[in-house]
């Protein structure tokens, strides 16, 4: 309907969106979908979200020193920002399950008004949380939303905290190895999963600046956790099982906005069996050329990051699936070539419907990798990302 | 086509004006009943769609059982029920003034990011970023803007519950269903309402089938003692329970409309087959058949139905339109908040408009067409003979009469409690009153020919003895006249007697010298508190404060209102017990486990003095002892009145909604209420009230209650006097040979005039006479057993003589409208060419 009464509305729209939200969600809100019935609600939420972002945020301009664990907790002075957990968790049969918790923080506006109101607030949090139960082929995924409020969601630097309802993002500095916490239940899921990492983190792009286009300021910073050692317990309905397994966590800040071209973003992140860790992410333009600011890393066993360029990688696709709700159809098999690490490696979901159909619609889910470096077989468990499909 | 459907239609036809006054009366009895049924159905889609509204697809509510609740319980219901998408909601309002009008508006206070979905096919179109950024900035729908003269872009100065602020409506938008609100931003809502921290429901959205049973027991954990779950399709039923009683009542007027109608059919039907006796008699000699001339007149019967039915639906549609904003009003003002609708006929409304139509008319031709029957094959009509047996259908008439209030008396004797049947028995009361009606004028024009004909002038002896003979003919009209002139009076009478009460009881109750209470009527809202309180009391012009506080208890379902009350010696005696021993009620005023009950309370819960009745409060179920009975018209589902004791002992609670201030002797008011004034200039959202001021306020709220009982008796009124124009015209017509005759022997046109306006006036004001007691009679019902019946309001009744004025004087001026045309006719007949027929 949307797209029938006005083309330039829905092209305004979803470059609007694309603008703000894109890269920084790094999820794609598609306004012409099949479900009628949500559009206008999701449209409402987007459109809130994808409002342009005012000028008094802070920029990511120039590499910063990181400080630990100060940028663990939030920006305030960035418009957007997120913790992104994803990663592969067994229990104690050895059944597989792959996990993603994300919170989003993002901001109207830089000034907080004077009220009385807790409601009037500049600040709304995201959630994503899901479970890939690879045995049993089936995705759960829970969104929810909500302005900052001091009994529901917030962010807060001491300790560093950030949470929606009863889905927490905690860092404790005072354990040792200091370790994060999550928790997050939905219906008759419950997560609650304890992260700790002997490595320093990496930090994405130029010194953890990481650009996404040409233009100053068009970039955010960007730090990852490749390999975080996961402990926990995992409930299914009435099966309880204590899990353990290893997880990614990216964390990135920023005001910027995606150039007009860029329709969308596949990312991806693997870790080898030999502590080795992958990520890269393709930019992808609108005229179906990937963009020149795709970038990642390669981490080394003994954890040497190595800065991948665009020109770096390349990246076939083997297979596609179309998704049945939506219709969308979504790449389902890679081979990244990465010649100058004398790299290859080919990933598969491990489930096939993986996907995003709430106001956000994406794929992201757990993959399997089958590498060769050097010509030696290297395997490898990974998470996927695919946005603007 | 055969020979008796063609002779049939000649005559139809040739009896143009007979017919269209027949298919008149039967179309305006229609409307009134469809009109009032579209009117009701367009009330309760308005709820519907106000429960719907802008909440779509919202299946569920949680509110507080009393006012609203802090938000913070939003924090467990979202971690209870994640995937029943709650979305939090501030409902306030505010007052402003346009075009020299104070309009009041509620607002609705949303969360855009999780709430509904704002206008049609997508939101996308509308700045919700800025609804929730830009403090008192507010969206209004396309419906509102249009009828406020509002556009976007426009600021408007607002009175809020907190105060004057100013809001700008940044966009119009367009609903599905009628939002009659402004809708805000929830922190915006907050700031006006002066209420943060605090939300008045939660929207929610149950996935699955509605029939399945809820489990979910972390909801039921989160909603706790105070707050409640509610199905909307619950409240709409309740909304329907509420409003019951009083769509009755307009039910029960719309069928008396209608019956007057079905008089007007039989009246005509009966002529048309007068008229034709000659040619029935023919017929039967030609050889059709008795039941096909039967079948005849009873199919006239059904076509003038059936057109009676188009054209009534057609105006009742019309009359809805008139109607529905009165009705809004009352419903609002009395029950719910309910939106204004648009005006919505259902194709089962206007069927039922054709079905009533068409079956008062073939049951008012039952008759008339049994008489066609009798008659024998060319049976010679002489008029004395049909008269004679008119007369005996004035007994028949007079004899069922007097069984149809045998009968509305046993149903009065055998129930109680049945609105129905209450209804039933004085539907039957008021069709024997006009049964009987015939016979009585004529007994009373029998009388007046034996004593005082003598002495009468020829015009007005001639007019009492012709209308006498001529009572077959026209009784059923002036029966018909009487019907609708006795219920107008009745019910003026009721309302009369019920505004007396009323004001009686307003000023019993409302024994303070002046009130201060807060600008919104808003349950949640009580913040008079002690410092203020004590702020009152120390100005040496006042002697005492009351205070009165509210909250709301759901009773089975039901939403009560317990009154607190703390109440000095001089404000006890605005009490008025029915029952009850008032020394022993004072006594234990304030000690736990007492309360007193509103009249209505008492008999929808068949409560007495002494009974235990089992009060919901915060801290659980607590079991009271009724100790009177007290009279109160401000609630028809009635009242629980507890001590300021109680109110803080089981609610824990000091505020108050409103205090009365009751000036030291000797104070001069005026003094009192600028030092008032000048004490509360702060407080914007408290409002001083001098006793008068607040009593005209609240009759002004009853007056335009009965507006629309007024417009309906109004209009039956106006059905009859169409019933009265229509038989005149039909004797007129058939008597212009004796007319003629006058004329022939001399009589000016003046003097024909003079004799056709006194038969007039004579048969109607005999009607009068025999509707005036009638009308008491169906006050005193109306008093006695409906009113009690519908809300359980007990009044005394009073007479005021207002009540009979305009009723007579319509149905006189009605009745003598009705001769101009007739009379007009009867002079300018030409005598030799009337007299030659004969």
């Amino acid at each position: 309907m949307l797209i029938a009464r006005s083309g330039r509305t829905y092209v305004w729209m979803r470059n609007l969106f694309l603008f703000a939200v894109l890269l920084v969600v790094g999820a794609l809100f598609r306004p012409h979908s099949e479900h009628a019935n949500s559009k206008s609600e999701r449209a409402g939420a987007m459109a809130i979200l994808a409002s342009p972002a005012t000028s008094q945020f802070s920029r990511a301009q120039e590499p910063a020193a990181f400080e630990f664990p100060r940028d663990h907790a939030t920006h305030k002075d960035f418009r957007t920002e997120w913790w992104y957990f994803t990663g592969h968790l067994s229990d104690s049969n050895a059944r597989p399950f792959g996990f993603q918790l994300t919170l989003f923080r993002f901001e109207l506006d830089r000034d907080s008004l004077e009220s009385r109101s807790a409601w009037r607030t500049p600040r709304i949090l995201l959630g994503h949380f899901a479970i890939s139960d690879i045995e049993n082929d089936s995705f759960h995924h829970f969104e929810r939303m909500s302005r900052a409020h001091p009994s529901i969601a917030g962010v807060s630097q001491q300790p560093v905290a950030v949470w929606l309802d009863d889905w927490r993002i905690e860092f404790d500095a005072q354990t040792s190895p200091p370790s994060w916490r999550l928790r997050a239940a939905q219906q008759s899921i419950e997560l609650d999963l304890n992260l700790t990492s002997r490595h320093a983190v990496i930090k994405q792009g130029d010194a953890g600046l990481s650009r996404k286009s040409a233009a100053l300021g068009n970039a955010s910073y960007y730090y990852s956790v490749p390999r975080l050692t996961a402990g926990g317990r995992l409930r299914l309905g009435a099966e309880d099982h204590h899990v353990t397994g290893q997880a990614w966590l990216d964390r990135e800040w920023s005001t910027s906005a995606l150039d007009r071209e860029q329709q969308g973003w596949d990312w991806f992140a693997v870790q080898f069996e030999d502590q080795s860790s992958l990520m890269f992410y393709r930019l992808r333009k609108f005229d179906g050329g990937d963009d020149a600011h795709s970038a990642g890393t390669y981490v080394d066993s003994s954890g040497n990051a190595t800065r991948l360029e665009a020109s770096d990688v390349s990246i076939v696709i083997t297979d596609y699936w179309t998704s049945a709700a939506t219709n969308i159809r979504y790449p389902h098999g890679w081979r990244l070539e990465v010649p100058r690490l004398g790299l290859s490696v080919a990933m598969r979901p491990r489930l096939a419907d993986q996907e995003w159909t709430g106001r956000f619609r994406y794929w992201e889910g757990a993959v399997t990798a089958v590498a060769e470096r050097h010509g030696r077989p290297l395997d490898g468990l990974g998470y996927v990302e695919l946005t603007g499909y | 086509m055969s020979l008796l459907f063609r002779a049939s239609a000649r005559h139809l036809l040739h009896h143009r004006s007979q017919c269209l006054l027949a298919v008149t009366g039967i179309a305006l009895g229609v409307a009134i009943v469809i009109s009032i049924q579209i009117t009701q159905l367009s009330a309760r889609t308005a709820f519907a769609q106000s429960l719907e509204s802008i909440f779509g697809r919202a299946t569920h509510q949680i509110s507080a059982i009393d006012g609203d609740f802090d938000e913070a319980r939003l924090a467990t219901i979202r971690i209870a029920v994640p995937h029943w998408h709650p979305t939090p909601v501030v409902d306030t309002q505010v007052e402003f003034d346009r075009d020299g009008e104070r309009h009041s508006l509620p607002v609705i206070g949303i969360d855009p990011l999780t709430g509904p979905a704002l206008g049609t096919g997508n939101g996308a179109g509308l700045d919700l970023t800025r609804l929730m950024r830009q403090p008192g900035s507010a969206l209004i729908s396309s419906h509102t803007a249009t009828r406020l003269g509002l556009r976007s872009g426009q600021s408007v100065r607002v009175q809020g519950p907190r105060g004057a602020s100013e809001l700008e409506i940044i966009e119009v938008f367009d609903t599905r269903v009628i939002v009659d609100a402004l809708v805000v931003d929830i922190a915006t809502a907050q700031e006006l309402a002066g209420r943060p921290f605090r939300l008045s429901r939660i929207e929610l959205q149950r996935p699955g089938e509605a029939n399945d049973e809820i489990s979910e027991p972390g909801l039921l954990r989160a909603l706790g003692p105070t707050l409640r779950l509610t199905d909307r399709r619950q409240n709409l039923a309740s909304a329907e329970q509420l409003t019951h009683a009083f769509y009755t009542n307009l039910d029960a007027l719309g069928m008396l409309a209608l019956l007057v109608g079905a008089f007007m059919i039989y009246n005509t039907m009966t002529f048309l087959v007068v008229q034709r006796q000659t040619l029935y008699a023919r017929l039967r000699a030609l050889g059709v058949s008795r039941n096909a001339i039967g079948g005849q007149i009873l199919t006239e019967a059904l076509l003038l139905g059936a057109i009676g039915g188009c054209v009534g639906n057609a105006i009742g549609y019309g009359l809805a339109q008139l109607l529905s904003e009165p009705v809004a009003q009352t419903v609002s003002d009395h029950y719910i908040g309910a939106a204004h609708s648009a005006v919505v006929a259902s194709p089962g409304l206007l069927l039922l408009g054709m079905l009533l139509a068409i079956v008062s008319a073939v049951c008012a031709a039952i008759l008339p067409a049994w008489q066609a029957t009798r008659l024998e094959p060319a049976q010679i009509v002489r008029l004395s003979v049909q008269e004679s047996e008119s007369q005996s259908v004035l007994s028949y008439a007079a004899a069922i009469g007097v069984l149809s209030a045998l009968l509305g008396m046993v149903l009065l004797a055998m129930t109680t409690h049945s609105l129905y049947a209450g209804f039933a028995a004085l539907g039957c009361l008021v069709v024997a009153a006009t049964l009987l009606t015939p016979r009585l004028v004529q007994l009373m024009l029998n009388a007046i020919e034996r004593n005082l004909a003598a002495r009468l002038p020829l015009p007005e002896r001639l007019a009492a003895k012709n209308a006498t003979r001529s009572m077959a003919r026209i009784g059923l009209a002036i029966a018909a006249l009487m019907a609708a002139t006795a219920t107008s009076v009745g019910v003026g009478l009721m309302v009369g007697s019920f505004r007396t009460a009323v004001d009686d009881w307003l000023q019993q109750l409302m024994r303070a010298d002046l009130y201060v209470s807060q600008n919104f009527e808003r349950r949640d809202q009580a913040a008079i508190d002690n410092t203020l309180i004590t702020q009152v009391l120390a100005n040496p012009r006042v002697a005492s404060v009351s205070r009165v506080a509210r909250v709301y208890i759901d009773n089975d379902g039901v939403e009560t209102r317990v009154t607190a009350y703390d109440l000095p010696p001089a404000a006890r005696a605005g009490f008025r017990f029915i029952d009850g021993d008032i020394d022993a009620i004072w006594e234990n005023w304030k000690q736990p486990g007492h309360v007193i009950v509103s009249e209505p309370f008492a008999w929808h819960q068949r409560l007495e003095v002494g009974d235990r009745y089992r009060l919901p409060t915060p801290n659980g179920i607590v079991p009271m002892t009724v100790m009177g009975v007290y009279t109160d018209y401000g609630s028809e589902r009635g009242v629980v009145a507890i001590s300021w004791e109680n109110y803080h002992r089981y609610w824990g609670k000091n505020l108050a909604h409103s205090i009365g201030i009751y000036a030291a002797n000797h104070v001069a008011l005026d003094a009192l209420e600028n030092d008032l004034r000048r004490q509360l200039q702060a407080e914007e959202h408290l409002t001083v009230w001098p006793n008068a001021q607040l009593r005209a306020r609240s009759l002004a709220i009853f007056d335009r209650t009965f507006v629309v009982t007024d417009v309906l008796t109004l209009l039956a009124a106006l059905i009859a006097a169409l019933g009265v124009f229509n038989a005149l015209l039909a004797l007129n017509l058939e008597r212009a040979h004796e007319y003629a005759v006058l004329r022939a022997v001399g009589w000016r046109r003046a003097l024909v005039r003079r004799y056709l306006y006194a038969q007039t006036l004579i048969v109607t004001a005999l009607a009068l006479l025999i509707a005036l007691p009638v009308g008491a009679l169906i006050a005193v019902l109306l008093i006695e057993i409906i009113n009690v019946r519908s809300f359980g309001w007990s009044m005394d009744f009073s007479w005021n003589n207002s009540a009979l004025v305009l009723p007579c004087l319509l149905a006189l001026l009605g009745a003598a409208a009705a001769t101009v045309l007739p009379a007009e006719q009867a002079v300018r007949a030409d005598p030799a060419r009337a007299l030659r027929y004969e």
